[in-house]
């Protein structure tokens, strides 16, 4: 059956709805040592849920099918994400790769489509400020990677991930942010025993620094002008 | 040990992951193809600037499926990706008649590399649904398909959209690998 997607909020909230249902899904989710993500999940999909049936849809409708992405997003409009970052992180954190690769795939999509943005900033616990969420996502990537004993897939994944946080136009990552990145992606290629992580570890380092660069140069040029 | 057994396993069964790359110019169809075999659903994208990857079933035949931008910035890293592939999926949209000369030099250049040089062609003519698409054979011409010699390539008429063509094509792509394999 296909059907096509809606845009928009609602869309929106499917799609964090899907991804936590995906997440609570797991089996690995369900053991004890991983009940505040459980329960990070739960009380983030309650909102979700709530926020669909104020506008007539259910998160439970076609909960087999896997919405693949959000919808391209817009400022105007903006679920604020942030606040259903929390489950995210503790999936990173798990020892679960397949709980720690879905949470990498969907923020990674959450990027991509401008869901998390340079424009969000995130209470964090022991800092007195609040910090930029991008910067406690790609931080949150990174801390994926514990070495080459780190799974294959996730290693894929935070590569992935981290391409998309560098290169988006929307995510405007820098300094130690932005160093901490490549340093991530460089030692997934050096030490990583798949071929297939290091040649893309390796082709994404090349598009990172090349964009990297090119900003520069745009600054530099603007300044000069 | 997980991994030695379960490479050991796929050595004695032979459901070795296939590596596709979908590569074609930026707005092709790229992207929903991908999601449109993976899920069966058209998705509303944007413009990919890193690159996609998921894994597709197809008739028990597992895919390891790699979406790459196609921006003119972003092509030379296509190049990146070409080791050890199995097939390449061409994506054309056949109502850009503007740009399908730059369609075949980007898909000329990228069949003289050597790492493809094993790699099964499919051609897409997508975006059929459309009233002002060229027909397969007019796009076949247009990108010089019939020049191939030594290659196992076919192209079809798609449409992401409607799905036309998509399951046509998976099964040439499908019988083509296992007769190579």
């Amino acid at each position: 059956a296909t059907k096509l997607l809606q845009s928009g909020p609602l869309a929106r909230g499917l799609f964090l709805a899907r991804a936590l249902q995906k997440i609570l899904a797991e089996k690995d989710t369900k053991r004890s040592q991983n009940t505040p993500l459980r329960e990070a999940c739960e009380a983030a999909l309650e909102q979700v849920s709530e926020k669909l049936k104020a506008s007539g849809q259910s998160a439970d409708e076609n909960v087999d099918a896997d919405t693949p992405m959000p919808p391209p997003g817009d400022d105007l409009v903006m679920v604020a994400a942030d606040k259903y970052f929390t489950p995210f992180r503790l999936a990173c954190e798990c020892k679960s790769a397949k709980v720690t690769r879905t949470a990498l795939d969907c923020l990674q999509k959450m990027m991509a489509y401008g869901h998390i943005n340079s424009h969000m900033m995130a209470e964090v616990e022991g800092f007195p400020d609040a910090m930029r969420l991008v910067d406690l996502v790609v931080e949150t990537i990174c801390k994926c990677f514990v070495g080459e004993a780190t799974d294959e897939s996730v290693q894929l994944q935070i590569i992935k991930a981290l391409l998309t946080a560098v290169t988006s136009n929307v995510c405007d990552i820098h300094e130690g942010t932005l160093l901490r990145a490549v340093r991530t992606c460089y030692n997934i290629y050096l030490t990583s025993r798949s071929a297939v992580n290091q040649t893309t570890a390796k082709a994404t380092l090349t598009q990172m620094i090349n964009v990297i660069f090119r900003r520069m140069e745009d600054v530099s040029d603007d300044i000069r002008a | 040990m997980g991994g030695f057994f379960s490479s050991l396993f796929s050595k004695l069964l032979g459901d070795k992951e296939m590596r596709i790359l979908i590569l074609g110019l930026d707005g092709a169809g790229k992207t929903t193809i991908l999601y449109r075999l993976q899920v069966g659903e058209v998705v509303k994208t944007i413009p990919t600037i890193g690159f996609n990857v998921e894994t597709v079933t197809y008739k028990n035949l597992k895919f390891q499926v790699w979406d790459l931008g196609g921006q003119t910035s972003i092509r030379p890293y296509w190049r990146c990706y070409y080791t050890n592939t199995d097939a390449v999926i061409y994506v054309v949209d056949s109502c850009d008649q503007d740009r399908m000369g730059i369609s075949r030099k980007e898909l000329v250049s990228m069949l003289e590399e050597e790492e493809l040089k094993k790699a099964v062609l499919l051609v897409m003519a997508n975006k059929q649904d459309m009233p002002n698409a060229l027909s397969p054979s007019k796009v076949s011409e247009a990108l010089g398909l019939s020049a191939l010699k030594t290659r196992t390539w076919s192209i079809f008429k798609t449409s992401a959209k409607t799905g036309e063509g998509l399951d046509d094509a998976m099964e040439w792509l499908v019988n083509a690998l296992q007769g190579k394999h």
